[in-house]
């Protein structure tokens, strides 16, 4: 009897033990956030710090909190903001958020982590991407890369934008699907025709009958503006995302703001004329002097893209945006 | 002359103590513009740890160094130590973190260092200082509990487990509670709230009226039984079991939880109640379909009766009151209209149950077509249910 008693007593004592260790492990940690002031995880208020788990609510309030998550990504969700926070990925529900890398080695481009903004998809692109992602209005997202690069993506997972070092970009997703329209120089290769957008720096493949004889010879080589829309379910040649069926062409005038494909675009003033994302106040004395101006509209993939100068996603100014709006 | 030159030295030592202030608070304001490195703190000894904080946070990059300081300026600055430990956290010297984490709870015996410690020893995986640090917070938390119980459940889902390791307070099993509720956890919310229903405090009533409304909603008959049972353990008209009604002689007034009755004044109407009496007033614009009245009950399969009192006044022949019996908002049984009675009449529906559950019984009023709007009143005296 007292044997049983023992034999019991152990294997409870042994389940116990591993139980608990079991429970620890199917429930790991994601990351940690931290701020100086009070905020909302789960909706309940939280002083200081707090353990992150997978799918964890973070709402601040006047002070901005810092999370660091296992995954080496570093991010910051600025004051009277939310976000819902994953392991891969964030999705910024309201206000702004910057990425911050610098106490990772890549991290951000090995773990593919992404953030999800009103149904974009904004993936850093470079192994040191620092940056701000802001959401404007309704339906704005504008995207700075203070360091690195972005990729944005549509909800069909189609490429609609690069967006370079030193670069803001405004996107809206449209609610109704319109006509592509980008501008850039024409170029073949490989027999194929090429167009990068000035503005999304996106390069897409051009066809269709309205790339024949006369316009052709005209435009291959210049600067030109096409309309058209995506022919779906094609294979696009290497290099390019998507394949255009073109239904105009016009020529634009060469413009001495205008630059080559894959190089500053035009309006932006190139990345040393905009103030960096993800530097805060240190940078928004300089930019909110300019005027802010949104120029080069884009419509790829559903989403139009502006470059944005002295944009507000580099000043860290949300409210009252001159710019005009990006849709139209 | 004494007092004269006592006065000039007083006079002299607070200049001096004026001067040095002004100096240090220069010193200060340089060492802010110029970012100068930790070696400077020896400036500003005079427990200006705040200021190495505040750098710190602006200069996350020399963090350590500047929080090293504040620690060395003022030793019993919890903040600084916390900070310090999860910088160390970061740079994955963790046992470095956890030290600065334990000075921090050291020097400071309230909630914050004990959370931050729960944390951190939660992400290392170390049962027994997290269980150590958590029941320490809960402890002396005074305000919302929901993070830490949160985190408790990440790290013991069995709830009545986790109470016991966290201290088994009332305030806690409040906290458990709501959180229980928040994630529709029935059966856990239903053990932590017969604990606290054991406590016997009137404070917690209205919680767990509230929690027995919820079981109810979330169809949990069983639970919501045990749960209501629990705010009466004594036996009365008050306590609920199958098959049976709460306060059938409406000697209590309708509270509208629970078990008991849920009366509705009709829009326009009334609705008044007098010691085993439940008087109704409809008017001639109380819509044509209505519940007045409700019961929550939980039946076994078989036959009912169902026995009652009523009386009308200036309605209808077809006054278009009846019963009915629902179940997850569809009609299981429904009695015939019952007719209009000028003085109290005893009447009786019967019904069958053929699936065990928590059933919804209603005395509804749905004017029967051909007869003129309501205009009057009608009247509840008795309301009995048993199994036949």
């Amino acid at each position: 009897m007292d044997f049983l008693r023992s034999a019991v007593a152990v294997v409870l004592a042994v389940y116990l033990a591993i139980g608990s260790g079991f429970t620890a492990a199917a429930v790991p940690a994601i990351g940690t956030v931290v701020t100086t002031g009070a905020f909302r995880l789960n909706h309940a208020t939280v002083r200081s710090n707090a353990t992150l788990f997978e799918g964890a609510m973070v709402e601040t309030g006047v002070a901005q909190a810092r999370m660091d998550l296992t995954s080496g990504a570093r991010l910051d969700l600025e004051p009277d903001s939310a976000a819902r926070v994953f392991g891969g990925h964030l999705a910024l529900e309201r206000g702004a958020m910057r990425i911050d890398e610098t106490g990772g080695s890549g991290a951000l481009h090995a773990t593919r982590f992404r953030v999800e903004a009103r149904d974009l998809t904004i993936q850093p692109d470079a192994s040191a991407t620092v940056g701000r992602i802001v959401l404007i209005g309704t339906g704005r997202v504008e995207v700075a890369a203070r360091t690195g690069a972005f990729r944005v993506f549509n909800p069909g997972g189609v490429l609609v934008a690069k967006i370079a070092s030193g670069r803001t970009l405004a996107l809206e997703l449209r609610l109704k699907p319109g006509p592509t329209r980008m501008t850039g120089r024409l170029v073949k290769q490989d027999g194929h025709y090429l167009l990068t957008d000035e503005t999304t720096n996106v390069t897409v493949e051009v066809a269709g009958s309205a790339l024949t004889e006369p316009v052709l010879p005209k435009a291959l080589g210049q600067r030109v503006e096409v309309t058209g829309s995506t022919r779906s379910g094609a294979t696009p040649v290497s290099g390019a995302s998507q394949i255009i069926e073109v239904a105009q062409v016009s020529p634009v005038p060469p413009s001495s703001e205008s630059a080559p494909p894959g190089g500053a675009p035009a309006g932006s003033g190139g990345a040393g004329d905009t103030a960096p994302a993800g530097a805060g106040g240190s940078a928004g004395g300089a930019a909110s002097k300019r005027a802010l101006s949104v120029t080069m509209l884009a419509v790829i993939g559903g989403v139009a893209a502006a470059a944005v100068v002295g944009g507000l996603a580099a000043t860290g100014s949300l409210g009252g945006s001159t710019a005009p709006p990006v849709s139209r | 002359m004494f007092y004269s030159r006592l006065f000039a030295g007083i006079s002299v030592f607070g200049f001096a103590l004026a001067l040095g202030a002004t100096l240090r608070l220069a010193v200060a304001e340089c060492a802010w513009r110029w970012g100068s490195g930790p070696g400077a703190g020896w400036t500003l000894t005079l427990g200006n740890a705040r200021h190495f904080e505040d750098l710190a946070e602006r200069q996350p990059v020399s963090a350590g160094s500047w929080l090293r300081v504040a620690v060395r300026l003022n030793p019993h600055d919890s903040i600084a130590w916390m900070a310090l430990g999860l910088a160390a956290e970061r740079d994955d010297d963790m046992e470095k973190a956890a030290a600065y984490l334990l000075e921090a709870e050291k020097v400071d015996r309230q909630y914050l260092p004990a959370w931050t410690s729960a944390n951190f020893f939660f992400r290392r995986v170390n049962h027994l200082q997290f269980w150590r640090a958590a029941s320490r917070a809960a402890a002396i938390s005074y305000d919302d509990m929901a993070a830490l119980i949160d985190l408790a459940d990440h790290r013991e889902p069995n709830a009545i487990a986790a109470l016991e390791r966290l201290g088994e307070s009332a305030r806690l099993e409040r906290g458990y509670l709501h959180f229980l509720i928040g994630r529709s956890r029935w059966r856990e919310a239903a053990a932590v709230a017969a604990r606290l229903c054991l406590r016997g405090d009137p404070g917690d009533r209205e919680l767990l009226l509230n929690f027995t409304d919820r079981l109810i909603e979330a169809n949990e008959g069983e639970a919501a039984l045990a749960a209501w049972n629990g705010l009466h353990p004594l036996p009365g008209p008050d306590r609920a079991s199958h098959g049976m009604l709460v306060n059938e002689n409406f000697k209590r007034q309708p509270s509208g939880h629970g078990f008991d009755w849920r009366v509705t004044v009709p829009p326009p109407g009334s609705v008044h109640w007098e010691p085993s009496k439940l008087k109704l007033s409809l008017a001639d614009s109380t819509p044509d379909a209505f519940t007045l009245l409700e019961q929550r009950v939980v039946l076994e399969p078989g036959r009912y009766r169902l026995r009652f009192e009523y009386r009308t006044e200036g309605l209808a022949e077809q006054t278009g009151l009846r019963w009915t019996l629902l179940q997850g908002g569809r009609v299981e049984a429904s009695s015939p209209a019952w007719a209009q009675a000028s003085k109290a009449t005893v009447a009786e529906w019967y019904f069958p149950v053929a699936k065990a559950g928590l059933y919804a019984l209603t005395w509804i009023y749905s004017r029967v077509p051909g007869t003129t709007r309501p205009e009057g009143r009608a009247q509840l005296s008795l309301a009995g249910l048993e199994m036949r």
